[in-house]
């Protein structure tokens, strides 16, 4: 009984100390990963020439923690091989007592070599 | 104490059914688990079919080939594996296919862009590119 309700106790930490991020294929074919540390996050369309590779949709983070998500979308980004990210929305929604939580939407891309 | 004894039995039955329902339940929800795939979403670029293969003829490979290749499916879905996606490759007469994971959890502790202590481990999505190789060897 008590290992039950540790192993539950655990079970609800991790889950909400994590988030979450969504990415699905929307590209062909396959590009190396990046690195995260270099995966550009914007607001506006590039200067550059890109190909689509994915979207993503993140969610459960604070709403004080928006460099924090920036930092999961170049992490989940970097294995669709992406070297940046738009994101296309953002928002808050209410999280209980009196708190907000963050998600936002967004397209990861690849530049083209050459560009 | 003879009503007891009768009785008994009774209790000891339903009990019995009980755990049989609770251990149908975690089956079932064991199965949802990890026995269905979901968002199931392939892919088909080639502009001809090839012959399909065995299984165990299709290599599967965690990064990009050294060797030249061309991309004849992709596919995405939650909840296959590997296994999964190389049989599925070997049925289009793929070489080789290449697995990737994507998506998934993300600790809010982490600090540094390039630490996911979950990477691989709670993804999202797995993907799975089936390439032929262009030459020999």
């Amino acid at each position: 009984m008590r290992t039950r309700s540790i192993a539950i106790l655990a079970l609800i930490l991790l889950l909400t100390a994590c988030a979450s991020v969504n990415v699905t294929k929307t590209g062909k074919g396959f590009f190396e990963p990046t690195s995260p540390a270099e995966v550009q996050i914007l607001k506006t369309l590039p200067d550059f020439k890109y190909v689509e590779l994915g979207t993503l949709t993140v969610t459960g983070f604070d709403s004080g923690e928006t460099a924090k998500m920036h930092n999961a979308i170049r992490a989940k980004s970097s294995d669709l091989g992406a070297t940046a990210v738009i994101l296309t929305e953002e928002g808050l929604t209410p999280g209980g007592w009196g708190t907000y939580m963050r998600w936002a939407t967004g397209v990861a891309i690849r530049k083209l070599e050459g560009q | 104490m003879e009503k007891n004894r009768r009785q008994f039995p009774k209790e000891f039955k339903l009990r019995n059914k009980c755990t049989q329902m609770q251990l149908a339940v975690l089956f079932i929800f064991g199965l949802s688990l990890i026995g269905c795939a979901s968002d199931v979403a392939n892919r088909y670029y080639a502009a001809k079919q090839y012959p399909s293969k065995n299984k165990a003829d299709v290599l599967i490979l965690n990064s990009k080939p050294t060797k030249a290749f061309i991309v004849i499916a992709d596919f995405q879905s939650r909840g296959e594996t590997p296994s999964d996606l190389q049989e599925k490759a070997a049925k289009i007469g793929a070489d080789a296919v290449i697995i990737s994971r994507i998506g998934g959890l993300y600790s809010r502790s982490e600090e540094w862009a390039s630490k996911d202590r979950y990477q691989g481990q709670f993804h999202d999505h797995i993907l799975g590119t089936a390439i032929k190789f262009t030459e020999e060897n």
